[in-house]
């Protein structure tokens, strides 16, 4: 039998790899009769912004085949945590329903001057390319928590489908 | 466990206490309370009773489960002058509605071209993400036109026909729609949805008339046995949900500014007669315009399909408007109330108003029966032409049920779907879908829903809702 070459992932890639498997532990998903819902971790809150928005995108598409390709930006108004998490996912879920945008990567920064800057990097919907699992429309109020406690950051959000 | 208490075979009630402002009235059958007692949607009752100026009951049909703050089949009157308004007892989809259309054809016309003729659809109306509005290059000026004069703006726009108007609730058009009132992001996100079905239960279906109940009334909408009827269930797409959202958000201030005590604060309301309220009235007016003029136009898409895959005329084809309605609104509306009448704001939220005979507002072709009530089941059952009565308008505002309900979370019925295939046991109820994803079709396969059958019969045994006739699937679309 012929020995199959040597499998070389670049480094870049490893790096994407790990950081899906990372955010792909980070929520699980919350039953709920009509629509659905997630809760996920963090150690701090920048890594909760990206993590959520990664869990929305995970269940929206397979997140492995949006290309990084374009990236928008969006500056956080500095409020209290649950509307920052608000407005970041009503951002990205606006792209999304109004421009066919989907996301795969994510880094969201805090400044001190009372905004954060959150970025993602996606591509526009292809259907040659991308299949729509579940096509969110909105984050509703319903159980939705944004918290801090001694293990970290967590947050609860049920989606409107 | 909430304490109810039973009124009669299909009339529940849940006491006045605590700071319930009325009691609470739950439609059900014993079997359905078995599985509505388990959900939170009864607690969901009780808040709602907490509403300012709220007036008789808090109501609940038969189809009722777990929503956002209001439940799902929840249906609230408030007092104009004391009362309030409140985005979530109308829901993300306002006017997410059903449209039925009635053709010259028989089950057996159509028997053995239900797969081309479903491609057709499928082809012919856009569905789901990537597609796009049946009406290209629609400028910010027109949007605005078709939000403020909704279905009869589409049909000068060559959607339909002028007769089409006068078969849809409010005319196709609710007064003092203000797009003004609508956001940027809104129309950014419904001016290319024009036309398109959407995903989740949103669907069209092609079904036959399988039982008729009433003979007269089925005579009056012009149906008999064996009938092809096609059913569009949609609503006001992205514009309907950024409004929503949009008033929300204003919503949770409103309710700090006029010290408004909530015991959900998804309950978030305003008095009807503040700045806000009248802004939210006009904004979700301009959003049930919109899904009046989605659902003509996908009419129109559904007829050049059907006449293009059957290769008939329109003459043979002789599609024909039933009636539309809306299961997700707000509306000002004349009831007796303690043997008075006045004007009260009716919330039906995944209800559908069900006017008796002689109502005014009906289209003067069927006032001797009462309104058409449309409930969908899933797509894999049936689903039902049902009458308004005069005890709807002295028990329930003038309001029914509004399709099956579901039952099981989209999790758990597709994992249920994994065992199964899903396209097969569809075709073997004699039902061909198309659909862009498996996911939706697990999540919507049958098992997820009640039956809508005992849905109705709460209706109709209680006399609110008088069955006319069953429709049985041959093909369904959707996104």
């Amino acid at each position: 039998m012929r020995a199959l070459p040597p499998l070389i992932i670049s480094r870049p890639t490893c790096k994407l790899i790990w950081e899906e498997k990372m955010r792909k532990k980070c929520y699980k998903l919350l039953d709920h009769t009509a629509d659905i819902g997630i809760e996920l971790f963090a150690d701090d809150f920048t890594s909760l912004l990206e993590n959520a928005a990664f869990a929305l995108f995970d269940i929206i598409t397979d997140i492995s085949k949006v290309r990084p390709r374009n990236r928008v930006a969006t500056i956080i108004l500095n409020t209290d945590r649950e509307d920052m998490m608000r407005s970041w996912m009503e951002e990205l879920l606006f792209r999304f329903n109004s421009a066919d945008y989907l996301f795969s990567k994510f880094k969201v920064t805090d400044s001190d001057t009372g905004y954060a800057h959150g970025d993602a990097w996606g591509e526009v919907f292809d259907a040659n390319r991308h299949m729509i699992h579940t096509e969110i429309k909105g984050i509703t109020y319903h159980q939705f928590e944004v918290s801090r406690s001694q293990h970290g950051w967590y947050c609860r959000i049920i989606f409107d489908v | 466990m909430t304490e109810l208490r039973q009124i009669d075979d299909y009339v529940w009630e849940v006491p006045k206490r605590g700071k319930m402002r009325v009691p609470g009235r739950i439609y059900a059958s014993k079997e359905l309370m078995r599985d509505i007692v388990n959900d939170p949607c009864v607690e969901q009752v009780q808040n709602v009773a907490h509403l300012p100026g709220i007036v008789g009951y808090s109501l609940a049909m038969p189809d009722i489960h777990w929503g956002y703050g209001f439940p799902i089949g929840g249906v609230a009157a408030m007092d104009m002058e004391g009362g309030v308004i409140s985005p979530g007892g109308v829901g993300y989809d306002i006017n997410c509605g059903v449209r039925l259309l009635s053709t010259g054809l028989k089950h057996h016309d159509i028997q053995n071209e239900i797969r081309k003729l479903l491609a057709q659809l499928f082809r012919d109306i856009p569905t789901g993400v990537g597609s796009h509005g049946a009406i290209p290059n629609l400028s910010h000026k027109e949007l605005n036109r078709l939000l403020r004069k909704g279905v009869s703006r589409a049909v000068e726009m060559g959607y339909g026909t002028a007769e089409d108007i006068e078969f849809v609730e409010e005319r196709g058009c609710l007064d003092g729609a203000d797009p003004s009132q609508v956001s940027e992001r809104a129309k950014q996100r419904g001016s290319k949805q024009i036309g398109t079905l959407g995903s989740g239960n949103h669907f069209l279906e092609v079904d036959y008339v399988e039982e008729i109940y009433h003979e007269h009334a089925a005579r009056v909408f012009g149906l008999e046995q064996d009938q092809i009827v096609v059913i569009i269930h949609t609503g006001s797409r992205g514009l309907g949900y950024q409004v929503c959202a949009d008033y929300l958000k204003m919503t949770q201030h409103a309710v700090e500014k006029y010290g408004i005590t909530l015991p959900d604060r998804q309950l978030a309301c305003t008095p009807i007669n503040s700045q806000e309220g009248g802004a939210y009235l006009a904004a979700m007016r301009a959003a049930a315009n919109f899904a009046f003029v989605n659902r003509q136009v996908i009419k129109h898409l559904a007829e050049q399909a059907l006449l293009k895959s059957l290769g008939v005329s329109p003459e043979t084809l002789q599609m024909r408007l039933i009636y539309d309605i809306c299961h997700n609104i707000a509306k000002f509306e004349e009831h007796t109330v303690k043997g008075e009448k006045i004007t009260v704001c009716v919330h039906r939220k995944g209800a559908t108003r069900a006017f008796g005979p002689h109502h005014p507002e009906l289209p003067e072709l069927y006032r001797s029966v009462g309104q058409p009530v449309l409930v969908p089941g899933d797509m894999g059952r049936y689903s039902y032409l049902c009458i308004g009565t005069e005890k709807a308008m002295t028990d329930t505002f003038g309001s029914s049920c509004h399709g099956a309900g579901r039952m099981m979370s989209r999790r758990k019925s597709s994992k249920l779907s994994k065992s199964i295939n899903m396209i097969e046991e569809l075709r073997s109820r004699g039902v061909e879908i198309m659909a862009r994803g498996r996911r939706t079709i697990a999540e919507e396969m049958p098992h997820a829903y009640k039956d809508v059958s005992n849905v109705v019969d709460v209706m109709d045994g209680a006399g609110i809702s008088k069955k006319v006739a069953r429709f049985r699937p041959m093909g369904v679309i959707k996104g």
